[in-house]
């Protein structure tokens, strides 16, 4: 579970209905070819009064789960390196063509910003804390997307280093690290038109 | 590639560039190094050592034999015969032929010359600077001091074709610019493995007796057995010492011929008696102390995390920012990641802020050859096997399950 203070504005994009309809753009399933895949997307962005966030999060606690919907670690860094980029791009159509006014105004104003922040949000079992080396993560990424962002950071619930916002573990077992639950898809983003 | 002043300004002579063609695994490739840091990463088997032993029997022979009395002026005929001695001892081959590429079986075409044929020659260009306003120019020919050779195979490959001896007399190298003057510093070499224990009367088995050594052996023996400072750089070597010494427990000493650790509880223990990794150590504790590496200088040190504990690759890494901050030119081959995050670490420090550092990653492509990435820093480079490698032993550990 994320609590984010109120300096601080967030949005679960990977639900945005903007992102969506983006992503089916470039999806069909009877081609094969690299533009009918779909595109990808991080699971947050949280912007602060500089910063556009991009936030991953990977849960590898539930081994059930992990074998089939998580990717191996050793592809971890380049599908993350393609939801940001997606993301990116997602975010310039969603800010010219929206349907959501939230949508549309949270793009505007995520691309006003100085510069962009990486966040990989990682969670391991407590069995085999360091399966995954958080610090190959963070260096693959930063091979990867160094342009973009040359400090990426992988953090996870106990150690957050200098994010501001704050992670609780809710279930271990078989709950994502996060979940919707019809919470409001923005938090501390009041646009209303 | 950034250049900082520092060691550039002290005036020392150091290698700047490397541009090779049909050498060993490389089909062609130029290599631009910092004044201090040069790390090369890359599978067993892709030429790391080679790169290191190239450049150290480079910077070797455009040294020694201006240290000789009456020594002449750099020319053509000397460098051609020493280099071809050299690079024989150093890599330890009877046939320089062994040096191009043609003779690793590659499946991809050697270059072809302009009159069609085949050019099947070995050819290594190597730069240094050698003004004490060394700017970053790296066309300004005038200010730099080059070395260039082609190795001359035809010879030695009709031999080998008809089944003849190779002439270890002739010359196999051909010096197209010879440099201007001698380099006035010895390269040190060291190892994967530490010379200590074999060190009691090596070099003169060595020089009347075959052995399955490579000649670096020799010459850091000569190296090691050199008198220790005195006087004021001394002291500028006790500072350097201190980490090694605390984490070795005591000073290496050599003695009648025989190296000992001198501890201040135990008296002086044998070499041979004392842990692989403080040997080593040791051994570079001995190399600073005689001032061979101490403020310039050349250092190829291949494998510097073989056989220590991650505690003391802690400490072998801050010694080695520590010599390229005093001025030595540092060349390091590696498989260890912890020792390139160490050095990543201590790089930050305001201490080591200034050293300018360089990365090589060798990658091997389908058909055998080696291309090298290059960059300031390790996130420049693109292939980095040590962290794939780390992330696909991720994906095995996690098929195991909880």
């Amino acid at each position: 579970m994320f609590s984010f203070p109120d300096t601080l504005s967030a949005s679960i994009y990977d639900q945005w209905k903007s992102r969506i309809r983006f992503e089916s753009a470039f999806k069909d399933g009877n081609k094969k070819d690299d533009c009918s895949k779909g595109t990808k997307a991080v699971d947050f962005i949280v912007l602060d009064d500089k910063t556009l966030w991009l936030i991953e999060v990977k849960d590898y606690r539930n081994p059930q789960k992990r074998k089939k919907t998580i990717p191996k670690p050793s592809k971890l860094s380049c599908l993350i390196a393609c939801k940001i980029r997606d993301t990116l791009s997602g975010l310039v159509v969603a800010k010219m063509n929206a349907k959501n006014s939230n949508e549309r105004e949270f793009a505007l104003q995520a691309l006003k910003k100085e510069k962009i922040r990486l966040v990989l949000h990682l969670e391991q079992s407590k069995q085999h804390p360091q399966i995954i080396d958080p610090v190959a993560i963070q260096q693959t990424l930063k091979i990867l997307l160094k342009k973009i962002d040359p400090h990426p950071l992988v953090v996870d619930a106990n150690h957050s280093h200098s994010v501001k916002w704050s992670v609780q573990s809710k279930c271990p077992k078989d709950q994502e690290l996060y979940e919707n639950n019809g919470s409001p898809i923005f938090t501390n983003f009041e646009h209303y038109s | 590639m950034h250049c900082h002043a520092g060691a550039w300004e002290r005036g020392a002579i150091m290698l700047k560039q490397l541009k090779i063609e049909n050498f060993t695994v490389f089909p062609k490739a130029d290599l631009q190094f910092a004044s201090g840091l040069n790390v090369i990463v890359g599978e067993n088997g892709c030429g790391k050592s080679h790169l290191l032993k190239l450049l150290y029997a480079i910077s070797f022979e455009n040294t020694s034999q201006g240290k000789r009395p009456n020594a002449q002026e750099p020319n053509k005929e000397i460098l051609e015969r020493r280099y071809a001695e050299k690079l024989r001892g150093v890599f330890h081959i009877d046939d320089l032929s062994y040096l191009s590429v043609k003779d690793l079986a590659l499946s991809y075409m050697p270059a072809m010359g302009a009159d069609g044929q085949v050019d099947e020659k070995a050819y290594v260009e190597a730069s240094f600077n050698n003004t004490r306003s060394w700017t970053v120019d790296l066309s300004y020919k005038d200010e730099t001091q080059s070395t260039c050779f082609e190795y001359n195979e035809d010879e030695a490959y009709d031999t080998c074709k008809s089944g003849f001896a190779v002439d270890h007399s002739s010359i196999d190298v051909i010096i197209n610019t010879p440099p201007k003057k001698w380099d006035n510093v010895l390269p040190v070499f060291m190892s994967t493995r530490e010379l200590l224990t074999i060190y009691s009367g090596f070099v003169s088995i060595y020089d009347s007796h075959y052995l399955e050594f490579d000649e670096t052996y020799r010459d850091t023996c000569i190296l090691l057995g050199l008198p220790l400072l005195k006087g004021k750089r001394k002291q500028q070597a006790k500072e350097m010492l201190k980490p090694l010494e605390k984490a070795m427990g005591g000073k290496a000493l050599l003695r009648n011929g025989r190296f000992y650790l001198s501890t201040p509880d135990k008296g002086e223990i044998e070499i041979a008696m004392v842990a692989e990794g403080q040997r080593k150590l040791a051994m570079l504790a001995q190399l600073i102390a005689t001032g061979i590496l101490l403020d310039n200088g050349y250092l190829f040190w291949d494998e510097p995390e073989n056989n220590l504990n991650p505690k003391l690759i802690k400490v072998i890494a801050k010694v080695i920012l520590h010599l390229c901050d005093n001025g030595i030119q540092v060349f390091i081959a590696s498989h260890s990641l912890f020792l390139l995050r160490e050095l990543e670490i201590l790089s930050k420090h305001d201490e080591f802020k200034q050293v300018e550092s360089r990365y090589f990653s060798l990658r091997l492509e389908d058909n055998g050859s080696v291309e090298v990435e290059q960059g300031d820093t390790l996130y420049d480079l693109q292939t980095l096997v040590l962290l794939d490698e780390q992330l696909l032993q991720s994906d095995r550990f996690m098929e195991l399950g909880d």
